[in-house]
């Protein structure tokens, strides 16, 4: 048991960030991490080391934040509409650093799931591109696709006019 | 070069790792491309930002709950008595300021200086051991100095607070039940240990919250 603990300390607090990331609150995200690592402990006889246990438990995190959004928009959650709703603050350059932190927040928000799965991993928590494929079940390239997707979407939603 | 055919070259370009003959010919096509150049600068600029976002740790509690319920069982964790106490009473400020009060403090904080991989060794075995038995001891006499205080005020509640409290805390003592005889199977269990002190602690909680409850109403 102590093994699972020592597994919980290296790996929660990027999870959250994770979960938070990809839910959008921290409530959210602190359920899903408990739901994440009762996941984990239940399924850890099933792990067959064929991927370190870091990527394993990123794979089963992802899965479960990707369903928890699914599940949301089925019943039709008004979060994107909230941030949607929220003015971000007036036409920037991206490159002159006029967005702030909130606005790249608030925009990552706003990428398509897969998009900013793959964004979050890689821009944001620091994943190769070789990882992010193990953890998504998706290719490198289509990896590199997204995450490239992601920022350009994202400069769109930083110039934009609101 | 025309921009379409860099643009498939930016992404590498953003993460340094297009090889330099392409990278020259970008540059190349940059230094006269406003457009594409800004492109660039703007996913540069994204990906740098991105980096430096802020970022949040979980709660301090959330592994003890996450122990505990591992202990009562997956599949019962969501409907499980300490999870519903939880979020049921949220004042576990208030009681782990009671805690502090009552000394248990010193024992998270002897207890948080252990080294999680020695975990093994005779001595802290022993030494684990008998701060639990401190801790349970404090948690013990706060539960009974409060339960005298319910008693003493034992109508100031309305009847259906009290079944509602009476319940949570019937649920509480079969969770402390059941990590006490977990407990005895495995003595050195740390998450039997942390079950039975977060269950100890919420029934802490609960029945301090009880008396102000009680306090307020009579």
């Amino acid at each position: 048991m102590p093994a699972f603990e020592e597994l919980y300390r290296q790996h929660s607090t990027r999870l959250f960030n994770l979960a938070w990331r990809m839910c959008g609150t921290m409530a959210d995200a602190e359920d899903l991490l408990q739901e994440i690592f009762l996941l984990a402990y239940r399924k850890l006889p099933e792990f067959r080391g064929d991927s370190t246990v870091g990527t394993w438990l990123y794979r089963l995190a992802m899965n479960r934040c990707l369903d928890h959004l699914k599940s949301r928009q089925t019943r039709a959650n008004g979060a994107t509409t909230t941030l949607d709703e929220e003015a971000m603050h007036g036409t920037v350059r991206v490159s002159d650093g006029g967005f702030k932190r909130i606005d790249l927040e608030r925009a990552i928000a706003r990428l398509p799931d897969g998009a900013r799965a793959a964004f979050v991993l890689h821009d944001v928590e620091g994943f190769q591109h070789h990882e992010i494929a193990a953890i998504l079940g998706i290719t490198e390239g289509t990896s590199k696709s997204q995450v490239h997707k992601a920022r350009l979407k994202l400069r769109g939603l930083l110039t934009a006019t609101v | 070069m025309t921009c379409e055919q860099i643009s498939d070259w930016l992404g590498d370009s953003v993460e340094g790792t297009l090889d330099a003959q392409r990278q020259a010919q970008l540059d190349g096509h940059c230094r006269g491309c406003a457009a594409c150049r800004e492109l660039l600068n703007d996913l540069m600029e994204i990906r740098a930002a991105a980096a430096t976002l802020d970022r949040r740790t979980p709660s301090p509690e959330l592994w003890s709950a996450i122990a505990a319920s591992v202990v009562a069982g997956p599949p019962a964790y969501a409907a499980s008595p300490l999870w519903r106490v939880r979020l049921a009473w949220p004042q576990l400020a208030a009681a782990a300021a009671l805690m502090i009060m009552l000394g248990a403090g010193v024992w998270f904080a002897a207890r948080g200086q252990r080294p999680a991989n020695q975990s093994g060794s005779s001595e802290l075995v022993r030494s684990a051991a008998s701060e639990l038995q401190l801790a349970e001891q404090h948690y013990e006499n706060a539960i009974t100095a409060l339960e005298q205080l319910t008693v003493a005020k034992d109508n100031a509640l309305d009847p259906s607070v009290a079944a509602e409290i009476a319940q949570s805390l019937q649920s509480i003592d079969r969770a402390i039940d059941d990590s006490r005889a977990a407990l005895k199977s495995e003595p050195n269990s740390f998450i039997a240990q942390t079950s039975l002190l977060e269950a100890l602690r919420m029934k802490v909680a609960l029945l301090q919250e009880t008396v102000s409850l009680m306090n307020a109403t009579s």
